[in-house]
């Protein structure tokens, strides 16, 4: 047995002859997040969706526990738990009965289910609202929920397409503590998202996307290193980069908006230059996964 | 379009096999099961509004026009009693017909149900079977019903009308695959207009129910016996009525493959739509 969960291999897709996808690979190794990283429209959720089969992809090959995607879909499906950008719980059922229903989905024997969904609710703490429909739930809850519906059938590897968009920070941190407890029991994580945060605290390698394809793929932190200097200053209520600044080694000047970013090893010398300039804000902090992002995929607004 | 043509094609081939085998999968009956249980609640609310129509065209009709009519009645038989077999299979065309439109469409769309279930192991012929297995046993269950009060009002004429209740699953098989179809390819509700008012109603009106067919001018008796709400009337007047032929196996047959037919397209157009 590999230590391979996935292994995705030049996926293509084209819709209505825009290509969404022009040749993604990677794999995803036993127990690890993997995250995806991209622009809206990158093809991000294209990939899950194919990984999913909610989407048929036009070549490549997708390897589940060694098990091929176009030979043995239903196998894969078994294997896999999913949690949907949307919310697509069903609004006439309490969260219980949400979860007896999908457990149906995968022929579960009844025994096996009810020990399996008191598990899970108990899981995502949610034991006490297992009787009540789902739109008395709150937000984070239904999201929880959500992840309870995908771990139903025990699955080996989980596909989390945004999952914590417009949560609150309490709900997104349980969410984020509940992803590393299953971690801990083995299951591999795919997930997609805009939040830099969430990606560099749970993933162990990302992939950023753009245009349909892998720009690149590695540890954040290792991309942080590769790709910026230490530290930046954000600066913002100046007109033109000040000379003083341009005239220093080693810093490296991006200009957005009405924000000029000063990147460098060594950015005390810069904060000495821009100390003589009056009414000017700026905020000097470490370099992350977001600036490796811009970097990458540019500071132009997508859509 | 060519490229269109080539990918339903293409569909057909790989589901041909695999809706056969949803006839009797149990992924079929989880997704079947998932609409019954939700329908539970609201069981009682949709048996009444079952009851309703079927009453007033008994009342306003049968008894209405059946007394214009008099005693000879059609052909010898009361008009009440020739059109109550006629409304039960009606009323199981509209709960299954309504059942795989507005109710699968809901499904569909705005609860995003179907691709909650698509990434289970449940495949795209086991979900669309499964729908229309669902209209299937609320169309069996109003057959029960309307036959409940059809008997009460004395319009049974035999014990072989209990038979109406399996016929009522099999038009409800029928008609909620022929729906499914056309929610396959709705945009939205207001297309549902377009199957009701130029499908369902015409059938409604001139499969027999209300008059014998063979009275119909000869081109238009050619397409009353194409529609397959004639078959089932056939069907369901000979059983309320103990009048059995070997004919009627004609009849259910064509109704079991119309059913599975359209339960296949419907899938076919389904997994384009859902799968793109």
């Amino acid at each position: 047995m590999s230590d391979v969960a996935l292994s995705a291999r030049g996926l293509t897709k084209s819709y209505n002859g825009i290509q969404a996808l022009k040749g993604i690979t990677f794999e995803v190794y036993r127990g690890e997040c993997f995250g995806m990283l991209g622009p809206n429209g990158a093809g991000k959720t294209t990939t899950v969706k194919i990984l999913c089969g909610l989407v048929r992809k036009d070549g490549g090959k997708v390897y589940v526990e060694g098990c091929d995607l176009d030979v043995d879909i239903r196998r894969i499906k078994s294997l896999v738990g999913v949690v949907p950008q949307d919310d697509n719980l069903d609004p006439d059922l309490s969260a219980k009965a949400n979860l007896e229903t999908y457990a149906r989905y995968f022929c579960m024997d009844k025994a096996t289910a009810k020990k399996r969904i008191d598990e899970v609710l108990g899981f995502v703490a949610l034991r006490e609202y297992a009787n009540r429909p789902i739109h008395t739930l709150s937000g984070g809850m239904r999201r929880r929920l959500l992840l309870a519906r995908a771990l139903v059938n025990q699955p080996k590897i989980l596909i989390l397409d945004e999952p914590t968009a417009g949560l609150d920070p309490q709900s997104r941190l349980a969410f984020w503590d509940l992803l590393r407890g299953l971690q801990r029991e083995g299951v591999s994580i795919v997930i997609t998202t805009h939040s830099m945060d969430e990606a560099q605290r749970l993933c162990a390698r990302v992939a950023i996307v753009d245009c349909g394809e892998i720009m690149v793929l590695d540890n954040p932190i290792t991309l942080i290193q590769r790709f910026c200097p230490k530290e930046v200053i954000e600066v913002r209520g100046i007109k033109g980069i000040p000379k003083e600044v341009l005239e220093l080694d080693g810093v490296k000047v991006e200009k957005a908006h009405e924000t000029v970013y000063l990147y460098g090893d060594d950015v005390d010398r810069v904060l000495i230059a821009l100390s003589k300039i009056p009414n000017i804000s700026y905020l000097r902090r470490q370099t992350n996964l977001e600036d490796v992002f811009l970097r990458i995929t540019g500071r132009e607004l997508r859509e | 379009m060519n490229k269109v043509c080539r990918y339903l094609k293409n569909d057909a081939l790989a589901l041909a096999l695999p809706s056969i085998l949803a006839l009797l999968s149990p992924f079929t009956f989880a997704v079947t099961y998932r609409n019954l249980r939700v329908w539970r609640t609201y069981l009682w609310a949709s048996l009444i509004g079952n009851l309703g129509e079927p009453l007033l065209y008994l009342v306003a009709i049968g008894f209405g026009i059946g007394a214009l009519i008099g005693e000879n009645g059609i052909y010898g038989i009361p008009y009440d009693v020739f059109l109550a077999p006629g409304i039960l299979v009606s009323t199981c065309m509209y709960t299954a017909t309504f059942e795989t439109t507005f109710g699968s469409f809901t499904r569909m769309k705005p609860q995003k149900t179907f691709d909650a279930i698509l990434v289970t192991p449940v495949n795209i012929t086991e979900l669309a079977t499964g729908e229309v297995y669902s209209a299937a046993v609320k169309s069996g269950l109003g057959a029960l019903i309307v036959l409940l009060v059809i008997w009460a009002f004395g319009l049974v004429k035999s014990p072989l009308a209990i038979l109406t209740i399996p016929l009522g699953f099999l038009v409800g098989y029928a008609f909620g695959a022929l729906g499914l179809v056309f929610t396959a390819i709705a945009p939205d509700y207001s297309f549902f207009n377009y199957f009701f008012t130029l499908l369902i109603a015409p059938m409604f009106l001139l499969s027999g129910i209300f008059f014998p067919v063979s009275v119909l001018p000869e081109w238009a008796q050619t397409i009353a016996h194409i529609l397959p709400l004639t078959h089932a009337v056939t069907i369901s007047r000979s059983l309320c009525l103990g009048t059995l032929s070997q004919e009627l196996l004609v009849h259910v047959f064509v109704l079991f493959i119309g059913g599975f037919l359209s339960t296949f397209f419907a899938s076919v157009l389904l997994s384009r739509r859902l799968i793109p």
